[in-house]
């Protein structure tokens, strides 16, 4: 399944991982992410820009608030941050739909919940977007984006625990999902992850 | 003698808004604001500014000028004011105000004051925190009427004021890209991200470090 991307997360020459800390890029590339998606769905989105801010001030102070000391364990947090954002997103919620197109399939994500479907596909194009200035790294979408039946499972516990969606965008971007407490960022796990397969056991 | 009679009209009329039906008092509240406006042309006059407030051709001409900008005009206070007046009318408009009035006469005494304390000899963000606690307490904005989705939101006069001076604040130190559209628009975010920050601003608004804190913070993530 390929996810529209916003201009802004195409232009190479400036660090997106700074950038993305300045509300006036994040409304700018947050945007252009629904205008993508509403001219590829035909879905009427309406942008709270209260709301919004209201998601990046939160997030920030989030993210502030975990960033780990060491630099091996930077593209963790990346993952980690993007799905505080998710997360950030689904709360504060500052998408509305003001129409989908008549006799569209609700099988689809994008139709099934509109905006959930551009939540998703801002943090992990943001978060592919980060991986591939820093890391050089091509992030690898897993089928089950476009599974129906993760977006119900994902709609029904987001609903209950809004952390559960920093899990669930590991399990839509292919990475191993921390169901048991996927609020708390682990510094500790990643160097262990950095780590050979043969020094573990040391 | 003017002002003094302009003020004491409105405090005549004050009284008898409450029993009028809603339509009817919106019209008066409205002739009020202008008695306002008057009366505080009038006080440009005693201040010796009114002639540049009131002159077509240079109003706006520091409509979109940075603090930094402002702090190395001649006449500061004037260039503050005139900026500070055209940022608050448009924060007020998008936070949620149906009127109001933005006195510049107050909002110069408020930057005069704030650098008469002395807070610009430490850094922009004491000289910002020293703006902000001025504006507030001398009342800068003052008979705003919230809209219903203001009102829905929670938002009453004081805090609308409040929110639309931490706005202007944030703008006059945000990091200038473009041109004078963007600027516009810059300031909308400032209004969006204070707004986001106003349990925050509640909590230092008496507390000048805090405030400096909070506005070093967050003015360059906008």
């Amino acid at each position: 399944m390929s996810l529209p991307v916003p201009e802004v997360l195409s232009e190479t020459d400036r660090p997106i991982r700074r950038a993305m800390r300045r509300m006036r890029w994040f409304k700018q590339s947050f945007a252009q992410q629904v205008d993508a998606i509403s001219r590829a769905s035909g879905v009427d989105y309406r942008i709270h820009d209260d709301r919004l801010a209201q998601t990046f001030i939160a997030w920030l102070r989030a993210f502030e608030a975990q960033k780990p000391t060491q630099s091996t364990a930077r593209r963790a947090y990346t993952n980690f941050a993007s799905g505080l954002m998710l997360k950030q997103m689904i709360q504060d919620a500052p998408l509305a739909v003001a129409s989908v197109p008549v006799g569209s399939d609700a099988s689809n994500p994008a139709y099934y919940w509109p905006e959930g479907y551009a939540y998703v596909a801002y943090c992990l194009n943001v978060r592919s977007a980060v991986l591939a200035q820093d890391f050089d790294e091509a992030l690898a979408l897993t089928p089950d984006l476009s599974n129906i039946r993760d977006w119900w499972s994902f709609k029904e516990n987001v609903t209950e625990d809004p952390s559960l969606a920093i899990a669930f965008l590991d399990l839509f971007a292919g990475e191993e999902p921390n169901w048991a407490s996927p609020a708390l960022f682990y510094e500790k796990t990643e160097r262990l992850e950095a780590w050979p397969r043969g020094d573990r056991s040391g | 003698m003017l002002r003094f009679t302009m003020r004491r009209g409105r405090s005549l009329l004050d009284k008898p808004l409450e029993p009028i039906p809603a339509p009817i008092s919106k019209v008066a509240r409205a002739m009020l604001s202008d008695f306002d406006e008057i009366a505080d042309k009038v006080n440009d006059v005693a201040a010796g500014l009114s002639h540049r407030f009131l002159d077509l051709r240079e109003a706006g001409r520091w409509s979109t000028a940075t603090l930094e900008e402002i702090e190395n005009i001649g006449e500061a206070e004037i260039a503050f004011a005139q900026a500070a007046y055209h940022g608050l009318t448009r924060a007020l408009r998008h936070l949620g105000a149906e009127e109001g009035l933005v006195s510049e006469v107050r909002t110069a005494e408020a930057y005069k004051a704030a650098i008469q304390s002395g807070a610009a000899e430490s850094d922009r963000f004491t000289l910002a925190a020293a703006l902000l606690q001025e504006m507030a307490q001398r009342g800068v904005i003052r008979d705003v009427l919230p809209d219903p989705e203001a009102e829905e939101a929670g938002l009453d006069e004081p805090d609308l004021a409040r929110i639309a001076i931490l706005a202007l604040i944030l703008w006059f130190l945000a990091e200038r890209q473009g041109d004078e559209g963007d600027a516009e628009a810059l300031l909308l975010t400032c209004c969006d991200v204070a707004r986001a920050l106003k349990a925050d601003l509640d909590d230092s608004l008496e507390d000048s470090t805090r405030l400096r804190d909070l506005i070093a913070a967050y003015a360059d993530k906008i």
